[in-house]
């Protein structure tokens, strides 16, 4: 099913077992008409079943093998087809129905229609290709394939920040019709603005008007998100109940292949149980739906954490008026004192208790949080002489990197750790980054080698300094990605990242001097022994500045 | 070319000293580093270089064209000593005054061609300038191979001027100088002094200058030692003159200054720019507590740190001086002693004094040789941080008809000429263009305008039109497409509107953007929380500008500029206008124009010049409110703000005659 009112879900768009058509898209199901094929297509393997919000989602789903873990099973050409059919698909579905994608690709000169032979078969391995390599034919579909791909992407974050210029403010509080504008431009479904009228003229906090608009529109199931908001204007992203549970699954299934990650663990999250920051979000439904009951799911920040509350504590972005004033001189640093003397204290005294408890049930462990948080658990074990001995198993999880000034670098946090945290067995326990993004429904997750594995259901590249896509089997660039079914039915998912990472595509031929492909580099497969694209550990820099060059002001 | 063959490509010269300076201070003992930069980034050395990046003087051996070199020295302290002594050498030999001034033009315009600057492509020194900075050669060939660039006839006037406090409520001609001045006293800055009255104190020459340049536009350490050496127009003898030059673009300066010692080196006898380490704390507080005038063009950052240094040096700077009226009051009592200043020692010397610590009021030293006249205890700070230009087309400029006019076209090319220069990374690039007439809607592919002239939107067309042949004649440097992508992107989401166009491909060199949203202000009734909107989004706008992005806004009335726009950004990130504005024919300039000038200097707007001339200043001018009077007088703080043609429509004629003539640097 599809909760989006645009009748159309991810589930049609999901692909089908290997072995079988790899072809099947939401068009196959034949109907055509625009509404989503309810009947569930097998997913890869057996005792697959479908993914959607039928069964109340995936927050409360149990455990089982799905269609986005079939993609494990495909090999690379199938994979890649099957996406590319995917991109084609959702570009074509989209494009008709999404207003603000329609508006910028559109002007970039892409019809609605891609070129024919966009999905077509590409060099991948002399094992799955059925084309001769350096094909003339073959090598101009992939150069076209190539800048079509691109061309479908746009900046991540100015897409879902682009309310602030629309809007003439970064505060849709204070213009909620307009805001609301906004949002249907944003999504392919179509948004009764009608049911804007109601709305009151302005409402105090962003939290309040994003509660409302949810309220309004609880049959469509949407939940809107954010960032982190560090730089004080948070993206806002919408999801519906099918995309919420792609993102769900995808997240699950990562932690369960990348963590090891089972129904017997304690997870203890150094976060607030009420946010709309995404990734935190979803790290909450994943783990729930790996199986842990709630009395296993903790959260050791005890006051939630709401937009505009984080808005003023990162200080960047104030209210222009009276309470501008207020909120920059007095919430912003009683903010700031209240977290450092107050909440994290607090919440890593209460994980340190969880911790313990663990302990002496001798349960495993997920904990996860900012690696600064983790750290802070650190020093305050050593601050006490003490140490943890966890059970084998547990993991020490962390996403966001380091946002902040900080005095120790991630490799002297991680070092910090290892000296007070250990497994029962005097093993260091594993830390694990989560590599993600709000305006992405998946998350690369650290393997044992220290590398990040995107999920093989997301197509991934890297852009050079021009925006055009690298086609090397190791690259570094701006990483841009392709998820056909992640935006679900609200938007396309092609979006172009502000980091700059060296990827990793094993499954990708180098283009050897005057032909399309050259030999296959198995050499460059992640040690761990997963297969796929990754990103180099370490790699990944945040580029969201211009390089300074003249005298002309950056304002 | 002062280009030395290396085996991983030309090493340039990148410092200058002149002849007897080098020959003073150079020695086998000299460290050299050798700067490698490749499209405009630096760069590891290439290994057919031996991969060396210091050591040594530059090998010979064959060029490559992929990198090129730029070697500077690394002094040592006795060598910094020595080298003020042969600056303080050629100062006396320098001529004074006017003679100074008038050789000093000659040489530059014999050496100018000598450069071949003019060159479009190919020329190695063009070619290196290139590689060094990221900007094409068609871009270094048109911009440098200007000759406004090399206009020093004005700055007699310039630096003699005496503007007086009626400046303050009028606008007042300058003498000897075409243009008006107004001044803009900064808060408690006028205490009601007659308007007759000078607003400058006395002039004196400053001894020494110390500038600091940085960025990847070429020119600016040479910008500050023609200013420096402008400084002798009082008829006195010029400063010795050491210039921290970027890191960015080592080349250019050098390259003019060792052109203008070929024809004439007294000239330039007291003038050595090189690339030092600024954060070096002692050798900074040595050096500028022996300074009489600092001018830094550079970031907000290093304007900053270098500001710090100045505040300490000038506390070291009065100590130094009581010191030396202590000596001198000794040495006249006969009681005698040697006593050494309480200046910062250098390290590594041991107990001898710091260069030049010795010699700070003492009848030998350089210091001693200062025309004559005592230097003000605290160092002036002329500081030029990072800007923001903007180009205002007033209604007339865009009225229909044949004639004497210059056509649409005309008007289009010269501003698109004025953001395409430097690819819009200069503080003097505009990035809005405020385009006075009526947003109408879109019909086809232009707004309708009122009869008898052209819309903002058919502005925004041509400019476009302009823009596109000119990406083909002067090329965008090695910058990533991404940002022009980006501000693409931006405004393409903002077409669900017809009030924003984007007139550019996505594949075009350049972006366009028309946005004729209204402010908040005119749409929301709470004053202060719209303007705080206006800003942040202005903010945004102007921070978008560059790499050749323009934002065509269209305003009912010129006033509309700074009461709408330019009273929201800092006073302090505003540089200059170029417009449009007037009619053939006119005598002088408008009542109309000049409040709206008046009301842009007040907004912190410090140059108005003719729309195509934004990027070609003239150095008589005011530079972010500082007048060359600036550098040789004090005065009460504010900033001046100068338009520098009484004439601008006549003067948007003859640089477009000069630009798009088949001779001219854009080939039109």
């Amino acid at each position: 099913m599809s909760a989006s009112g645009s009748g159309e879900g991810v589930v049609e768009a999901l692909p089908r077992a290997r072995g079988g058509s790899v072809s099947a898209t939401h068009s196959s199901s034949g109907r055509g008409d625009g509404q989503p094929d309810s009947g569930s297509v097998p997913g890869p393997g057996a005792g697959a079943r479908p993914v959607s919000g039928e069964n109340g989602g995936g927050r409360s789903a149990g455990t089982g093998p799905t269609r986005l873990a079939g993609f494990w099973d495909m090999t690379a050409a199938e994979r890649e087809r099957v996406l590319l059919e995917g991109v084609a698909d959702a570009h074509r579905r989209h494009f008709g129905r999404n207003a603000a994608y329609r508006r910028v690709i559109g002007l970039r000169g892409v019809a609605e229609e891609l070129p024919p032979g966009f999905a077509g078969p590409v060099a991948t391995g002399p094992d799955t290709c059925g084309q001769p390599d350096g094909d003339a034919g073959h090598a101009a579909g992939a150069a076209e394939r190539e800048l079509f791909l691109a061309r479908l992407l746009r900046p991540a974050a100015a897409t879902f920040k682009s309310y602030i210029d629309v809007l003439g403010t970064p505060f849709p509080n204070d213009v909620p019709r307009a805001f609301l504008e906004w949002l249907a431009d944003q999504l392919s479904i179509a948004l009764p603005v009608e049911r804007a009228r109601p709305l009151r003229s302005t409402y105090g906090s962003l939290e309040a008007l994003l509660r409302v608009i949810e309220k309004r529109y609880r049959d469509l199931g949407l939940e809107v998100l954010t960032s982190s908001g560090t730089s004080g204007r948070a993206s806002i992203i919408v999801r519906d109940a099918s995309s919420t549970d792609l993102n769900v699954e995808s997240f699950y299934l990562c932690f369960q292949r990348y963590f090891g990650m089972t129904a017997d663990h304690r997870a203890i999250f150094l976060m607030p149980r009420s946010t709309r920051i995404a990734m935190a979000r979803m790290a909450r439904f994943s783990v729930s739906r790996v199986g842990l009951s709630d009395d296993r799911v903790h959260f050791a920040i005890p006051f939630p954490a709401q937009p505009d509350q984080v808005r003023i504590r990162a200080g960047r972005t104030y209210r222009f008026d009276r309470r501008g004033v207020l909120e920059r001189r007095l919430w912003h640093p009683a903010m700031a004192r209240l977290q450092e003397h107050y909440v994290d204290p607090r919440a890593t005294r209460r994980a340190l208790a969880l911790l313990d408890e663990a302990c002496r049930r001798r349960e495993k462990v997920l904990l996860f949080g900012s690696l600064i948080q983790v750290h802070r658990v650190a020093q305050a074990l050593r601050a006490a002489g003490r140490s943890l001995q966890l059970e084998p198993g547990s993991l020490l999880g962390t996403g966001g990197g380091i946002k902040e000034l900080y005095p120790h670098t991630a490799d002297q946090i991680r070092a910090d750790v290892a000296s007070v945290v250990r497994s029962r067995g005097g093993d260091p326990v594993p830390i694990r980054d989560v590599y993600g993004m709000a305006e992405a429904n998946w998350a690369a997750m650290q393997c044992a080698a220290g590398n990040y594995h995107v999920p093989p259901w997301v197509l991934v590249g890297t852009l050079d300094d021009d925006d055009a896509p690298q086609r090397s089997a190791e690259s570094t660039g701006m990483l841009a990605f392709w998820d056909p079914f992640g935006g679900g039915g609200l938007y396309p998912a092609f979006f172009r990242s502000a980091d700059r990472v060296t990827l990793v595509r094993p499954d990708l031929r180098r283009p050897a001097p005057g032909r399309e492909a050259g030999p296959a580099e198995p050499d460059v497969a992640c040690p761990c022994g997963d297969g796929g694209a990754y990103i180099r550990r370490e790699s990944i820099r945040r580029v969201d500045r211009l390089e300074e060059a003249g005298c002309a002001a950056q304002m | 070319m002062n280009a030395a063959g290396a085996p991983g490509g030309p090493v340039f010269d990148g410092f200058w000293l002149p002849r007897a300076a080098r020959e003073q201070v150079f020695s086998a003992a000299t460290r050299w580093e050798t700067l490698w930069f490749s499209g405009g980034r630096p760069c590891d050395a290439p290994a057919s270089a031996g991969g060396q990046r210091t050591g040594g003087r530059p090998a010979a051996g064959g060029p490559s064209a992929a990198a090129v070199g730029a070697r500077r020295p690394v002094f040592s302290h006795d060598e910094w000593d020595s080298l003020l002594d042969a600056l303080s050498a050629g100062r006396r030999r320098a001529p004074q005054g006017a003679e100074l001034s008038r050789r000093l033009r000659t040489a530059l315009a014999q050496a100018a061609p000598a450069l071949g600057l003019g060159a479009r492509t190919g020329d190695g020194t063009v070619a290196a300038l290139a590689s060094s900075t990221g900007y094409s050669q068609e871009m270094i060939g048109a911009a440098l191979g200007t000759p406004d660039l090399w206009t020093l006839g004005e700055m007699t006037a310039a630096v003699t001027a005496d503007p007086t406090w009626d400046a303050a409520g009028q606008w007042q001609r300058l003498p000897g100088l075409e243009g008006r001045l107004r001044f803009y006293p900064a808060r408690g800055g006028y205490r009601g002094e007659r308007p007759a009255a000078p607003i400058f104190a006395t002039p004196a020459t400053p001894a020494l200058v110390a500038g600091y340049g940085a960025g990847n536009v070429p020119g600016t350490a040479l910008l500050i030692v023609l200013l420096a050496l402008a400084t002798a127009a009082t008829g006195a003898a010029p400063p010795v003159v050491v210039v921290r030059n970027s890191r960015r673009e080592p080349i250019f300066s050098p390259l003019v200054l060792a052109a203008v010692e070929a024809v004439d080196p007294d000239v330039v006898g007291s003038v050595a720019v090189f690339v030092w380490d600024y954060a070096d704390g002692r050798l900074q507080r040595w050096l500028l507590a022996q300074a009489d005038l600092v001018i830094a063009a550079a970031g907000d950052d290093a304007i900053a740190d270098i500001g710090a240094q100045v505040k300490r040096a000038t506390t070291d700077r009065a100590a130094r001086e009581r010191t030396a009226r202590e000596v001198a009051e000794r040495e006249r009592t006969g009681s005698g002693g040697e006593v050494i200043g309480p200046g910062p020692a250098l390290p590594g010397r041991g107990g001898k004094p710091g260069p030049g610590e010795a010699r700070a009021g003492s009848a030998g030293g350089w210091r001693g040789s200062a025309a004559g006249q005592s230097a003000p205890v605290t160092p002036r700070f002329h500081a030029h941080g990072h800007k923001a230009s903007f180009a205002v087309i007033g209604r007339e400029a865009l009225e229909r008809g044949a004639g004497e006019r210059l056509p649409l076209d005309a008007i289009a090319f010269l501003a698109a000429l004025d953001s395409a220069v430097w690819d819009q990374n200069g503080c003097l690039s505009a990035r809005v263009h405020f385009v006075e007439g009526r947003h109408t809607p879109a019909d086809g592919s232009a707004g309708a305008a009122a009869p008898g002239s052209y819309s903002p939107l058919e502005y925004a067309a041509a400019l476009a039109a302009q823009l596109r042949p000119l990406a083909v004649a002067i090329p965008r440097g090695r910058w990533p497409r991404r940002a022009l992508h980006d501000a693409f992107d931006r405004y393409a989401a903002l077409t669900g509107t017809d009030l924003v166009r984007v007139l550019s491909g996505y594949d075009d060199d350049f972006v366009v953007a028309y946005d004729a949203r209204p402010p908040a202000a005119a749409r929301r009734g709470r004053a202060r929380v719209a303007r705080g909107l206006d800003a942040l989004a202005l903010s945004g706008t102007v921070g978008a500008c560059q790499g050749r992005v323009v934002v065509v806004r269209p305003v009912d009335d010129l006033l509309e500029v700074p009461r709408c726009y330019l009273s929201l950004l800092p006073p302090a990130t505003l540089q200059s206008l170029s417009v449009a504005v007037g009619s053939a024919g006119d005598r002088g300039l408008s009542e109309r124009f000049l409040r709206f000038a008046e009301a842009c200097g007040a907004c912190g707007v410090t140059g108005i010049r003719p729309l195509g001339r934004g990027a070609f200043p003239r150095l008589a001018y005011s530079w972010d409110g500082f007048l060359p009077r600036d550098l040789v007088s004090r005065r009460p703080p504010g900033h001046f703000t100068t338009i520098e043609s009484e004439t601008p429509y006549e003067a948007m004629c003859e640089t477009y005659r000069r630009f798009s003539s088949g001779a001219g640097p854009c080939g039109r």
